[in-house]
């Protein structure tokens, strides 16, 4: 699943499951191209979810996850943090944290 | 698409491009007209075959000769990043994405090595990008170390956010100033901090710091792709020029010593032939337009026609906006056998940590459990065993449920749950999606058919008066917007008004800085005009009309959209 997630909808929205929790703006290019990579990994697996939340449209998401760098991803399972990186990555790094968020 | 993307214009990039243009490649090159400074420095060359003694701006001539006979294009853009995606590369500049099968990187080395702690703190207060990053330290301290002059535009953007910026250049003619400008003409040592950088050190003393931008005309390799191999600094290579990464080829004082023109044409030559090589055996071709295309019709029918979006993609973001992208998961009859893509539910036994548990679930193919295990469950149906060794364990699987994802039916329902004025069906939805995807790539498209018409024609001259009358036409324009939205005229405001509108304290400061643009607009009107076969008069006259570019960018839009779309009326 994909879903664009506001500051107040964040905790309930990623709760349960695998979520990947991408921290981006409108006018980053690393952001647009690892929106590319991540779906090439994402976009046909059915059992890890996508988060998109702006961090221009919801300034709180900065403060609170430390975000000092566009793009930042998260790695979520049952609602913890569990892997994290910041700036476009290869495939092989987000299945990498993937693999290591959902089962370890 | 392209073929091959070259990235940088030293020898080892004329090299490969000359090359790549002799098999008639469709390739984009990205770097500077002035090619490369280590060029034009040289005094005196003695080891170049074929020109004795020459300086290098001699050489440097020799190259722009040969480049402009061979009608090769190069793309003035620096490359910020490079990944590659499926079967090609996507090459990144600022916030451009190009594509391209093969790439061959020729950057050069960079005398501006990273500095200790640097690439550390990346993403921890550390940044290469202004347009990405700067508005996270608004109002905030922040270190700017500069390596090029071009970049001062990046400068003045963060300093405009930035409560107090610590600038270092590392080039000469600083030009850019500010009240919370400081300036400091010293190398930085080391970046520290504790978990995130926070202060910049020197020889002497220290600034502490909320962010740093490392502002550089270029990056290290490894910053520039991820994934790549390096060894002592440079690109790892073998003797064809390839790198550990599939269709990645690297020339030049990149890929190490010696440090020589003659070497990095002859490597740019051969990882030229390496991609043409790469392309051959995996069947990769793009199309080329042929000739250089000059009149807008010319130009329209070089460009690429797969950019615009066909029905299958339209599908799938139509698929993905109503339903999130989420799947249905609809367990398998009896004996039916797991494919790829399909998602296991199992338990493990014989390991330890990921080896050892219960209802585990996961996606088969996609290696993100463990793709020894994954391979072996293909084939499978639920309530198999399996003996599974991975590396010293011996573990035994039972398979408890094999999933088929179906891809969920689309509705109207769906449609009118997403409150779009006039839209309530599928149909509607669809033709909508359809004009917004085709006109944001015309509108691309657009853009670049725009630059090359004015590549196309001579300077225009650009007298006083004329650029006077444009300011005032600007300035006119604003006073409208001003007395409709604020209810005051220019004339009307303070000078800390002013500022706060137009970001200067007069209009005749205004109109001034924006001179430069005044002549984009004069150039791009007699583009426009030339292309279009319009006379520039009555509406279409840019000293009488403030809005004459804009009608003429609608209209070139217009005969675009015709000649890609077939003329039809493509969409609506
Ligand atoms: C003063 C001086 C004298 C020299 N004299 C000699 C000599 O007599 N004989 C000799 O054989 N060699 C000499 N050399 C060495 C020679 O200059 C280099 O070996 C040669 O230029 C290397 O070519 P290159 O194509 O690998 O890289 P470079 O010439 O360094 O070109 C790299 C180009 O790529 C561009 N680039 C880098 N990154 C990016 C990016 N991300 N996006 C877009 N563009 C990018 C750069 O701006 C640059 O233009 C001399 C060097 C100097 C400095």
């Amino acid at each position: 699943m994909v879903r664009k997630v506001a500051f107040k909808d964040f905790d309930k929205t990623v709760k349960h499951g695998d979520w990947v929790i991408d921290f981006y703006t409108d006018h980053c290019g690393p952001c647009k191209m690892l929106d590319v990579v991540i779906d090439e990994v994402l976009l046909d697996n059915p059992i890890v979810n996508l988060a998109k939340c702006n961090i221009e449209d919801d300034p709180e998401y900065v403060q609170r996850f430390e975000v000092d760098g566009t793009p930042t991803v998260l790695f979520y399972h049952e609602g913890i943090e569990k892997q994290r990186f910041v700036g476009a990555q290869d495939k092989e790094t987000i299945v990498k944290c993937l693999s290591v968020s959902m089962y370890d | 698409m392209f073929d091959v993307a070259i990235i940088g214009s030293g020898p080892a990039g004329i090299s490969a491009a000359l090359t790549l243009q002799a098999r008639g490649k469709n390739f984009v090159w990205f770097g500077s007209k002035q090619f490369s400074p280590k060029v034009r420095a040289a005094e005196k060359i003695r080891n170049y075959p074929g020109l004795s003694n020459v300086s290098g701006e001699e050489l440097e001539k020799a190259f722009r000769q040969q480049i402009d006979a061979m009608d090769i294009k190069i793309t003035e853009k620096t490359v910020t990043g490079i990944y590659r995606v499926r079967d090609h590369y996507s090459v990144l500049c600022d916030q451009e994405i190009t594509n391209a099968y093969a790439v061959i990187l020729t950057t050069g080395v960079t005398s501006v090595k990273p500095i200790p702690g640097e690439l550390e703190y990346v993403g921890k207060g550390v940044s290469y990008c202004a347009t990405c990053d700067g508005f996270l330290y608004k109002g905030k301290t922040i270190a700017i170390v500069c390596t090029s002059k071009d970049l001062e535009h990046e400068i003045s953007f963060l300093a405009e956010l930035a409560g107090k910026v610590y600038l270092i250049p590392l080039y000469k003619d600083v030009t850019v100033s500010g009240e919370n400008i400081e300036i400091i003409q010293e190398m930085p040592k080391e970046i520290m901090g504790e978990k995130k950088a926070e202060r910049l050190c020197f020889a002497e003393h220290e600034v502490a710091v909320d962010g740093i931008f490392m502002l550089k005309d270029a990056v290290s390799p490894s910053v520039l792709v991820k994934g790549i191999a390096e060894e002592g600094g440079h690109i790892a290579v073998d003797r064809r020029c390839a790198t550990n990464l599939p269709g990645c080829y690297a020339a030049g004082d990149c890929t190490g010593r010696p440090y020589q023109y003659a070497k990095a044409a002859g490597e740019g030559n051969v990882a030229a032939h390496s991609a043409l090589d790469y392309l051959a055996q995996n069947g990769y071709k793009t199309v080329k337009a042929f000739g250089k295309p000059q009149t807008l019709e010319e130009l329209i029918d070089a460009i690429d026609r797969s950019r615009l979006p066909d029905d299958a993609h339209i599908e799938k973001i139509m698929l993905r906006r109503l339903t999130e992208g989420a799947f249905d998961l609809i367990p398998l009859s009896e004996g039916d056998k797991a494919v790829n893509g399909d998602v296991v539910t199992f338990s493990v036994t014989g390991g330890e940590g990921r080896y050892e548990k219960e209802n585990l679930r996961l996606t088969l193919g996609q290696g993100i459990y463990d793709s020894t295990i994954e391979n072996t469950m293909v084939g499978k149906t639920a309530g198999d065993v399996l003996k599974v060794t991975v590396g010293k364990r011996k573990l035994t699987i039972v398979i408890h449920e094999i999933c088929r994802k179906q891809i969920p039916v689309m509705t109207d329902d769906m449609v009118k749950a997403q409150h779009i004025e006039n839209v309530t069906n599928l149909e509607q939805f669809r033709e909508v999606l359809k004009e917004e995807m085709t006109m944001n790539e015309i509108y691309t498209i657009t853009g670049e058919i725009i630059q090359e018409l004015m590549e196309n024609i001579p300077e225009p001259e650009y007298d006083e008066e004329t650029l006077a009358i444009l300011g005032q036409l600007e300035i006119g324009f604003f006073d409208k917007q001003f007395k409709e939205n604020k209810g005051k005229t220019l004339d009307e405001m303070t000078s800390e008004e002013m500022k706060e509108e137009l970001g200067c304290s007069t209009k005749e400061e205004f109109t001034c800085g924006r001179h430069e643009w005044y002549k984009i607009k004069i150039k791009q009107c007699c583009a426009l005009s030339q292309a279009l076969h319009i006379e520039l008069k009555d509406q279409y006259d840019f000293r009488s009309n403030y809005e004459a570019l804009g009608l003429l960018q609608m209209k070139v839009v217009e005969v675009i959209k015709a000649g890609l779309t077939g003329g039809e009326n493509y969409g609506s």
